[in-house]
């Protein structure tokens, strides 16, 4: 009975899924700065099932930066639904003074491309697949 | 109501006996020296509390594991006695075993206890934790005396009881951490915080422990490490849970015990 | 004599010529706007007590602005409420209350843009946004204002004093609690802040990014989820500043990220989880400071080069310094450990064997976090211990080889 609840635990532990983001609490795995922005948020799931949670984008695209191994899921929080985590893959980026980050690289994203183009009028949208272009 | 009566008079006896011997009062006088000794050469209550803490985690499970098989072995021959007459094993044996934690516990109580009364009792902040260390320390000592109780019965063989019982202390005290330590490192990239928590759970002297840090500041320093062990350190789930744990640590050793000695043969 | 005589004249000419215009609910003008409407460049507009609903004023000439005992100017909630686009304006003695709150917005109390030689003094701000935010403005003056936010953990908080883009700043004797940032500088250069009260901020008590050759001194950070950070900045000096209490589960009193040049002095760090954390930062001086019942003193991570530690006090950390790699060009010499147990058989103050402030168990926390919960246990103390005796895994030269017998003064 005892040994069940032991494997049970541990396979649970092991699963790979996001954990919820404690605004205000949690620290930034790559600057160390206490996460407060709902909106610039951002966090990654390695293989292992082990999460790592960043206070702005850019600080995750710069962390991911020295991982050997992709991570097997990657989450930003956007600028119109902020406090929500959405999948890299389904953002849009940009890059825009109009709406500053915390980490100052005024990196951004929507999950809505025309509301993303609506802030931003001349500047490019992206993906994040194109982000090295961008950021530095 | 008889049994009952019965297991009294055994319980008395023991109590007695453990009183009349002189290393329970050697034990009465180290605590009585240690809380003097503390509280003297540091007036700050609360970095004494944590000394403190680091002796009786260590000690009342090694003090607690010595007595057990002593009293066992030593009493052997009177307690198969006992046996031939119409009481109850799991009295008999309950008895024993109360009465030797009880006179340990109560050794703890003054020794510690009397200095700090001396000392100032005032500092209204420090006695809850020190009460709870009192407490701790109680837990500690039924849980390791039953232990020991358990084991001796199950060994007819003297040596390889008293063996087997201080090995346990030993596992517990020193090589479970470093097992505990190993494992954590070599797990690291995995998400092993629920279960450090469940690996401290599961070993009553670092359940002790941390039930000592919860309650002293430096829960906040625990709590750095994430979401997990913020919820755990940080509200009250922590004390409830590890106290929970640790009243299952007190029993479990005791009904082992009992429910062995019914097996066995004398 | 001829120059003084026109001195004279024009400060006789100014007295008569800015003139002064009263606001309240009897006089000629009723709201602020209006009077600041009908003002000339350089007149003072008096507010006498009331409230006063405004939002979005803008300022575009210089005025000072005045209330008599404390007119309240109320926001609704409705944006920003004072919005400065000139220089020279002075702007002082007023409750401004309830900003508005946006996620893309950062309303503010009171705003400037590209607004030099600024004076805003002790006005009083609650529920705010932001509160006094200033960007690419110089030679401004933020003095005894208290400022108060929503003391809410969410997005509605922003920062106390933000500013962004400015020079020779000087900000003084505020007061400020609840907001995100108590104070934020964001590349803001040659600039002061002085005896502050910081404190029940959500984020850090001051920050600094992209900043260089700011001092602070004489502040007092508290109760904030973490004290101060100073990130990607140069030549900043901390001089005599407290840090006390920030004491929860990722708080730190100082956190130092990819700084240089930098001097920290005379500072007091009292119960805090981490009183300094070290990311990627070199030539930073440490002295004189005090270090009392700290989780960790020093905390450093990542390659920080030729800092020095001396003549400080650590006294009752649980951990001293951690170290999370073993390159070591710092020096730590002079400083006073409590836990120091060596002895000083020649008398001269000095312990005759080194300290080694790095604990083989903060090594091992350091790289997996996790191990925390073995903190105090037998095992540890053990293998601390060895480590002591025959050090393997902690940097072999990082110790104190003239640790002080006595606490330092100074």
């Amino acid at each position: 009975m005892k040994n069940w609840l032991l494997i049970l635990i541990v396979l649970a532990a092991c699963e790979v899924k996001p954990v919820e983001i404690n605004y205000g609490m949690d620290q930034c795995h790559y600057c160390s700065m206490t996460i407060v922005d709902q909106s610039h948020s951002a966090q990654y799931v390695t293989d292992k099932g082990k999460p790592f949670k960043f206070d702005a984008i850019e600080c995750m695209f710069r962390d991911l930066r020295n991982l050997e191994i992709e991570p097997v899921m990657m989450l930003v929080s956007t600028v119109d639904e902020p406090g929500k985590l959405t999948e890299v893959s389904d953002a849009y980026f940009v890059i825009s003074e109009k709406i500053p980050s915390p980490m100052g690289a005024n990196l951004t994203a929507f999950t809505d491309s025309t509301e993303a183009a609506v802030y931003t009028g001349q500047i490019p949208v992206f993906k994040w697949q194109t982000m090295s272009n961008y950021l530095k | 109501m008889k049994f009952t009566e019965k297991m009294w008079l055994i319980f008395k006896y023991s109590f007695k006996d453990m009183i009349r011997a002189k290393w329970i009062i050697v034990y009465l006088l180290f605590y009585l020296l240690l809380g003097f000794i503390l509280l003297f050469l540091n007036n700050d209550l609360s970095s004494s509390v944590i000394t403190i803490m680091n002796i009786i985690i260590i000690l009342t499970p090694l003090i607690g594991t010595l007595f057990g098989v002593m009293f066992y072995y030593n009493s052997r021959e009177f307690t198969e006695l006992l046996i031939a007459q119409p009481i109850r094993r799991s009295r008999i044996f309950m008895g024993q075993y109360l009465g030797v934690s009880l006179s340990l516990s109560l050794s703890l109580v003054i020794g510690l206890g009397l200095p700090f009364l001396i000392f100032g009792l005032a500092n209204s902040a420090e006695i809850f934790n020190f009460i709870m260390l009192i407490f701790i320390g109680m837990a500690l000592t039924f849980s390791f005396t039953g232990l020991s109780m358990w084991i001796s019965l199950r060994n007819s063989n003297r040596i390889k009881g008293f063996g087997y019982s201080v090995l346990l202390w030993l596992f517990f005290a020193v090589i479970y951490d470093g097992i505990f330590l190993s494992l954590l490192l070599i797990f690291e990239n995995y998400p092993i915080d629920q279960f450090s928590l469940l690996m401290s759970m599961l070993n009553p002297i670092d359940l002790s422990r941390i039930l000592v840090l919860i309650k002293l500041d430096i829960s906040a320093l625990m709590g750095y490490t994430g979401a997990v062990f913020q919820t755990f350190f940080g509200s009250n789930w922590g004390i409830v849970i590890s106290g929970i744990m640790l009243l299952l640590w007190m029993t479990t050793p005791a009904y082992m015990m009992v429910r062995s000695s019914k097996r066995r043969d004398f | 004599m001829s120059r003084f005589l026109g001195i004279l004249t024009c400060l006789m000419i100014s007295a008569s010529v800015f003139g002064q215009i009263e606001v309240c609910s009897d006089c000629q003008f009723k709201t602020v706007p209006s009077a600041i409407e009908s003002a000339s460049p350089h007149d003072t507009v008096l507010v006498h007590k009331g409230i006063y609903p405004i939002h979005n004023m803008v300022i575009t000439k210089p005025i000072t602005l005045r209330g008599l005992n404390r007119p309240v100017l109320d926001g609704e909630d409705k944006g920003y409420i004072v919005k400065i686009l000139s220089d020279s304006v002075s702007f002082t003695g007023f409750d401004i209350r309830r900003v508005g709150i946006s996620h893309t917005e950062d309303y503010a109390a009171i705003y400037s843009f590209r607004a030099d030689y600024l004076e805003i003094s002790d006005n009083h701000l609650e529920d705010v946004f932001f509160g006094i935010r200033l960007e690419k403005s110089s030679n401004v003056v933020v003095k005894d204002n208290i400022v108060k936010g929503r003391f809410s953990r969410e997005f509605d908080s922003g920062n106390g004093i933000h500013l962004w883009h400015c020079k020779n700043a000087r900000v003084e004797g505020n007061d400020l609690s609840g907001l995100r940032d108590g104070i934020y500088f964001e590349f803001v250069d040659d600039s002061y802040v002085i005896a502050n009260r910081s404190h029940h901020n959500t984020r850090y008590g001051l920050h600094y990014m992209f900043s260089n050759d700011d001092d602070y001194l004489d502040n007092y950070f508290y109760n904030n989820g973490a004290g101060v950070a100073v990130m990607f900045s140069k030549n900043i000096k901390m001089i005599n500043n407290r840090f006390s209490h920030n004491w929860g589960t990722s708080s730190y009193g100082l956190l130092l990220k990819e700084i240089y040049d930098a001097e920290i002095k005379m500072n007091l760090f009292e119960k805090n989880t981490v009183a300094i954390s070290v990311d990627g930062s070199s030539r930073i001086y440490y002295r004189n400071n005090d270090f009392i019942q700290n989780g960790w003193a020093i905390r450093v991570t990542g390659g920080c080069y030729v800092n020095q530690f001396t003549s400080n006090n650590f006294i009752s950390n649980s951990f001293d310094v951690s170290y999370n790699s073993k390159l070591n060009d710092n020096l730590f010499q002079g400083n006073f450990w409590s836990s120091y147990s060596g002895y000083d058989i020649d008398r001269d103050g000095w312990g005759d064997i080194p300290y080694r402030p790095v604990k083989l168990f903060s090594y091992v926390v350091n790289r997996t976090p996790e191990t925390i919960v073995l903190l105090r246990s037998f095992f540890i103390d053990i293998i601390n211990f060895s480590e002591r005796v025959t050090p393997v895994f902690t940097p072999d030269n990082l110790m104190d080889d003239q640790p002080s017998m006595k606490k330092i003064k100074w």
